[in-house]
C-alpha cells in the first residue's frame, strides 16, 4: 500500500487510533467519535475504508485495533507531528497550544526530506556552540519586544565571555589528559572552577555545604587575605571567605 | 479587642533583617535572652488595625542544623512556639544563597512570607526578579523591600495578617530530592507516622530529612522513644543505599538537591545582565584587603576609633562632673547636719550614680564607632584580615570583635562572645578578654599619664593598649593549648557587600549596647561605689591623732582650714576599713613599687576600676580627686617616678577584672568556677608582669 493515497483526515484516524491505543487496549468506536469530536456513522464509513486498505482491523460490535501496517503509517505520522511541534515550541517559541494544533496541519503536508532538514537543524541549534539555549532565549525576548536599541553590544560581550568558557571547556575536553581535580586554595586569583567535592566531615564540611560550596557550583578564587589566610571565594554571587585548612577540603575541577 | 499574631523574623546575616525589624516595631522593643541560653532574644510590637503583632527576632542563621546554637534556637522557636507566620528575610541581591534557609522553613511546614530586601541593590547590580513568580515558585507570598528607606514594609504588614489570619492560601511546595533519596525519606517517614508523640509538633518529613542527614538533635529526640532503634536502623540502611548509589555521603547530596531546587527557581525568576559589573564594593576590598595596605589600614581606623571617641567624649564628661558635683552641693544643703545620712546620700549614692553615668560618653560614642564598622560591612572585613593571626593563636577572627568591643567595656565584649559559635573558641576568648584595655581604666591612665608623660600621651596609652592585647594573644595561646585543646572552629563566613550605615539604625545599635553597658554594669557599679562608701567611711569617729576640730576653730586663713580638712579626711580614710585592707597588702605590692595607697586604691578598683583614682583622691588629702585634679596630679608627680607610673598603669590594666565583669564571666560560662579562675589568674599576671617591670627598670637605672 502507498501512503500517498492516504488523506490528511485518514492519517489523522489512523494517528488518532495510534495514541489511544496507548492508552488503552480495547478501543471502541464510539472512543474515536469522541476523541475525534465527530459522530458515529462518520467514524463507520471512515473505518470501512480504512480496512479495505488493510491498515485497520474491525469486525462489528468488537474493537478496533491497526494493522502491522496500518501501526507502522501510524507511527510515523505520530513521529512528524512530535518534530513539528518540538521546532514550533523549542525554537521558534510558539505557544504550546497553537503549536499543537499546527503541526497537526502541517504533519500532512510536509516532504520527508525537509522534515529531516527540520530535524538537522534543530539538533544544530543544540549542539552548536555559537547557538544554544542562552542565544533562543534572546529570540524570545526579540520576540516579545521587538529589536533591542542597545542590548547587542552587551549581549555580544556575554557571548564573548560564555564562548571563552567553552572554549576552555572544549580544550580541556580535547587535551590530551584532563585537567585534574585540584584544591580550592590552589586556584590562584581571578581563576574560575567548578566544585567537584567537598571532603571531611562534621559542623566544618556542612557549614561549607551550606553556604553554597556544593558540588557544580562554579567557584571563582578572589584573593587571600594579608596575612596569606584565609582567602575570598565568589560563589553563588556573593564573597565567602574560609582559610586555607577549609578550603582543603574543597576539591575544584575545571569548569 | 485586639487580635494577636505572634511572628517570628528569620533570615541570613546580613540580610537586613535588623533594619526591618525596627522598622515592623519602631522603639517598641524589648531585649531579652532566650530562656535557658545566653543568645539574645529581641522582641517588639507592630500594631496594624485591630491587630497586635508580637514580632520575635531569631538569630541570623545561614541554615538550620543543630551544629550552631543560633541554629538551634531558631528552629526550637519555630516547632515549639508555633509562630502564627515566620517571616524570612532574603538578601535580593544575593538570592540563591539566601534562599537555602528559605526551603529549610518550607520544610519545616510554617506559614512563611518572604521579604525581598535590598531590592533596590538588586537593581542596580542589574538584576529583574519576578516577585510574583517567585511567590509561586516557592508558595508563599513574596514582598519586595527595601529596609533602610523603610519602603514595602506596610505591603509586608498587610502580607502577614493576610497569612496570618488564613486568608492567604498559597499553593503547597515541597523541595524535591529525587527519586532515589525520595523513596528513602518516604521509609523513613512511614516509620516515623506510627508514632504519634513525635509528629505532633515536626513534620515527619522534616523528620525523616533531618534523620538522614544526620541531625544530632532530632536523634536524640527519636532514640528515646519507642521503636526508635528501628527507624535509626532504617535510616542508617537508607545513608548507606544513597551513599551506594551517588558515592557521596547524604548531607551532600541534600545540600546539593536544595541548591538545585533553588538553582531551578534562581534560572526561572531572576534575569541577570550578560556580563557583571565590578561592583564599588569590590573596588573598595581591593583596597581595604589589599595584602600590603590590608593590615595598616585596618590598624589606622583602629586608632581612628579611639581618638574620634576620647576627642568627643571629653566634653559631655565634664559636664557630667559639674552637674554631679552641682547636684551634691545642693543635696547637702538639704541636710540639718553632717551625718551618716548625708555621707551616704551625697559620697555613696550620687557619687555612685556619677561613676556610672561619667562612662556614659565613652561607651555610646565607642559603641557608635563600633555600630558604624559593623553596619558598613568592615567588621567582617576586620575579621577576614585578622584571622590569620586569630588562628595561629588558637582563636578564631570572630573573637576578633568581642576583643574590640573590650576596648570599651569588658561585659559587651564578654557578651559579645555569644557569636562564636564553638564552645572552646568562646571560653578562651572569655578568659583574655579582660586584658583587652576598657574604659574604666582609662581615668588611671590619663591621671598617671597627664602626671608623668604628658608629651607622649598618645603613645603611652597606645602602648598601653599594646600591652593588653600581646597579654591576650600570650594567654589565649597557653589556655587554646593546655586548658582547651581540639580542633579550630571554622572560619566559613560572608564578606558582605558595603553599605553606607543608616542613622537610624546605628543611633539603635549604640543605644542597644549602651542600656547594656548601664543595666548590666551599672548597677553593679553603683552597689561597689556603695561598698567602697562603707568601706572607707567606717569606722565612723576613729581616733585622730590631732584635735581637728580644735585646729581648724584657730585657724586663721581658708587655706589652713582646707589643709586640716583635707589631712583630717586623709587620716579618716587611713584608719578605715579600707586603710586596713591596705596595709595587709602593702607588703604583696610593695616589689611593683606601690605603697599602701595605691594598695587601698587597688582594692578599691575591684569594685571598679576608675575607683582607684577617686581613692588615691582622697588619701593625698586633696577631697575628691578625679584624673583632671591639678591637686592630685601634683601630689602625685611628688610621690611616685615614672616608673611606678608605668608599673601601675601595667597593674591596673591586667589586674583582677571588675566584679562587673566577673558577674558576666560568672553568666556566660554558667560556672563561678571559671569566673573565679578569671579573676585569680590575671591577678597572677598582673604581678609578674609589673614585677619584672619595676624590677627591671630599676636595674637598668630608670626610676
Amino acid at each position: 500500500m502507498s501512503e500517498g493515497l492516504l488523506t490528511p483526515t485518514m492519517e489523522d484516524y489512523l494517528e488518532t487510533i495510534f495514541n489511544l491505543e496507548r492508552r488503552t487496549k480495547a478501543i471502541r468506536v464510539k472512543d474515536i467519535a469522541q476523541s475525534m469530536g465527530v459522530k458515529l456513522p462518520t467514524v463507520t464509513s471512515m473505518l470501512n475504508t480504512l480496512i479495505q486498505k488493510g491498515l485497520v482491523n474491525h469486525e462489528k460490535y468488537e474493537y478496533v485495533e491497526l494493522t502491522g501496517e496500518g501501526s507502522k503509517i501510524a507511527q510515523e505520522i505520530d513521529r512528524r507531528h512530535g518534530i513539528l511541534r518540538s521546532f514550533l515550541i523549542d525554537i521558534l517559541k510558539i505557544d504550546a497550544k497553537l503549536a499543537e494544533e499546527d503541526a497537526c496541519k502541517m504533519e500532512h503536508a510536509i516532504s520527508p526530506d525537509t522534515l529531516e532538514r527540520l530535524l538537522l537543524f534543530m539538533e544544530f541549534v543544540e549542539v552548536c556552540p555559537r547557538a544554544g539555549s542562552e542565544w533562543l532565549k534572546y529570540f524570545s525576548q526579540y520576540c516579545r519586544d521587538g529589536r533591542p536599541k542597545d542590548d547587542c553590544l552587551e549581549h555580544m560581550k556575554g557571548f564573548l565571555d560564555q564562548y571563552s568558557t567553552k572554549l576552555k571547556d572544549m580544550e580541556a575536553r580535547k587535551g590530551v589528559k584532563k585537567m585534574a581535580d585540584i584544591l580550592l586554595k590552589e586556584l590562584s586569583p581571578g581563576k574560575k572552577g567548578r566544585i567537584a567535592r567537598v571532603t571531611g566531615s562534621g559542623s566544618i564540611r556542612r557549614r561549607i555545604l551550606d553556604m553554597g560550596i556544593v558540588p557544580g557550583a562554579i567557584v571563582e578564587m578572589e584573593r587571600v587575605a594579608p596575612l596569606g589566610d584565609p582567602v575570598e571565594v565568589k560563589v553563588k554571587g556573593y564573597h565567602l571567605s574560609l582559610r586555607k585548612d577549609e578550603a582543603s577540603h574543597v576539591y575544584v575541577g575545571p569548569l | 479587642m485586639a487580635k494577636k499574631l505572634t511572628i517570628a523574623l528569620a533570615g541570613n546575616p546580613n540580610s537586613g533583617k535588623t533594619t526591618i525589624f525596627n522598622n515592623l516595631t519602631g522603639a517598641r522593643q524589648h531585649v531579652g535572652n532566650w530562656p535557658g541560653v545566653t543568645v539574645e532574644k529581641k522582641e517588639g510590637i507592630c500594631r496594624y488595625n485591630d491587630y497586635e503583632i508580637r514580632v520575635v527576632d531569631l538569630p541570623g542563621t545561614y541554615s538550620l542544623t543543630a551544629y550552631s546554637l543560633d541554629e538551634l534556637i531558631a528552629r526550637n522557636f519555630v516547632v515549639e512556639e508555633r509562630p502564627d507566620v515566620v517571616v524570612d528575610i532574603v538578601d535580593a541581591s544575593n538570592l540563591e544563597r539566601n534562599l537555602y534557609l528559605t526551603t529549610q522553613f518550607m520544610e519545616l511546614g510554617v506559614k512563611l512570607v518572604i521579604a525581598l530586601n535590598m531590592i533596590d541593590l538588586a537593581k542596580a547590580k542589574g538584576f529583574k526578579i519576578d516577585a510574583k513568580q517567585l511567590s509561586e515558585f516557592l508558595g508563599a507570598p513574596v514582598i519586595p523591600t527595601v529596609g533602610h528607606k523603610n519602603k514595602g514594609t506596610d505591603e509586608l504588614i498587610k502580607a502577614i495578617v493576610d497569612m496570618g489570619n488564613g486568608n492567604l492560601n498559597m499553593r503547597k511546595v515541597t523541595v524535591g530530592y529525587g527519586e532515589e533519596v525520595e523513596e528513602e525519606l518516604k521509609k523513613i517517614e512511614e516509620l516515623i507516622e506510627r508514632d504519634e508523640g513525635v509528629t505532633q509538633r515536626y513534620p515527619s518529613r522534616w523528620l525523616a530529612l533531618k534523620l538522614l542527614e544526620g541531625d544530632e538533635e532530632v536523634i536524640k529526640k527519636v532514640r528515646g522513644k519507642i521503636r526508635g532503634t528501628d527507624r535509626l536502623e532504617q535510616v542508617r540502611k537508607s545513608s548507606e543505599h544513597l551513599k551506594g548509589i551517588f558515592g557521596d555521603d547524604v548531607e551532600s547530596i541534600i545540600a546539593d538537591r536544595r541548591y538545585g531546587f533553588i538553582s531551578g527557581i534562581y534560572k526561572r525568576v531572576v534575569s541577570k545582565p550578560a556580563i557583571e559589573r565590578r561592583t564599588i564594593s569590590d573596588k573598595i576590598d581591593s583596597i581595604v584587603l589589599h595584602r600590603v595596605l590590608g593590615i595598616p589600614i585596618f590598624l589606622f581606623l583602629m586608632w581612628l576609633m579611639f581618638k574620634f571617641t576620647f576627642t568627643f567624649s571629653e566634653t559631655p564628661m565634664a559636664w557630667i562632673e559639674a552637674l554631679q558635683e552641682w547636684l551634691g552641693n545642693a543635696v547637702s544643703g538639704l541636710f540639718a547636719e553632717e551625718g551618716v545620712l548625708q555621707s551616704l546620700v551625697v559620697d555613696g549614692i550620687i557619687g555612685g550614680v556619677g561613676s556610672v553615668i561619667i562612662f556614659v560618653p565613652i561607651i555610646f560614642l565607642l559603641f557608635l564607632c563600633i555600630a558604624i564598622l559593623e553596619d558598613s560591612g568592615y567588621m567582617a572585613r576586620a575579621a577576614f584580615v585578622m584571622d590569620r593571626f586569630m588562628y595561629k593563636i588558637g582563636l578564631h577572627g570572630r573573637s576578633f570583635i568581642p576583643m574590640i568591643l573590650g576596648f570599651g567595656c569588658n561585659i559587651p565584649g564578654i557578651m559579645a562572645t555569644r557569636s562564636i559559635e564553638n564552645k572552646r573558641d568562646r571560653f578562651v576568648t572569655i578568659l583574655v578578654n579582660p586584658f583587652m584595655s576598657c574604659g574604666a581604666r582609662l581615668p588611671v591612665y590619663a591621671l598617671l599619664i597627664g602626671c608623668f608623660f604628658p608629651q607622649k600621651a598618645s603613645t603611652m596609652l597606645y602602648i598601653i593598649y599594646l600591652i593588653g592585647i600581646v597579654m591576650a594573644i600570650v594567654m589565649a595561646k597557653i589556655f587554646r593549648r593546655y586548658l582547651f585543646p581540639g580542633p579550630a572552629a571554622p572560619f566559613v563566613m560572608e564578606l558582605p557587600p558595603y553599605r553606607v550605615p543608616t542613622l537610624k539604625g546605628v543611633i539603635i545599635h549604640m543605644w542597644e549596647r549602651g542600656v547594656i553597658f548601664l543595666k548590666k554594669a551599672g548597677t553593679i557599679i553603683f552597689a561597689s561605689c556603695i561598698l567602697i562608701w562603707f568601706l572607707s567611711s567606717f569606722p565612723r569617729n576613729p581616733e585622730y591623732s590631732r584635735d581637728y576640730d580644735a585646729l581648724i576653730q584657730k585657724a586663721e586663713s581658708q587655706w589652713v582650714v582646707t589643709q586640716l580638712e583635707n589631712e583630717r579626711a586623709f587620716e579618716k580614710l587611713e584608719k578605715s576599713y579600707a586603710g586596713g585592707l591596705g596595709r595587709i597588702i602593702e607588703p604583696i605590692v610593695r616589689p611593683l613599687g606601690f605603697d599602701w595607697k595605691i594598695g587601698v586604691g587597688l582594692v578599691g578598683g575591684f569594685l571598679a576600676k576608675e575607683i582607684v583614682v577617686g581613692t588615691l583622691g582622697t588619701l593625698y588629702a586633696v577631697g575628691e580627686g578625679d584624673e583632671e585634679s591639678e591637686a592630685l596630679r601634683e601630689k602625685i608627680k611628688r610621690n611616685y617616678t615614672p616608673l611606678v607610673a608605668f608599673s601601675l598603669m601595667i597593674f591596673t590594666l591586667l589586674y583582677i577584672p571588675c566584679c562587673a565583669s566577673i558577674g558576666v564571666i560568672y553568666r556566660e560560662t554558667n560556672s563561678w568556677k571559671w569566673a573565679l579562675f578569671a579573676a585569680g589568674y590575671t591577678t597572677a599576671i598582673a604581678w609578674i608582669m609589673a614585677f619584672m617591670v619595676y624590677q627591671g627598670g630599676r636595674l637598668i637605672g630608670l626610676g
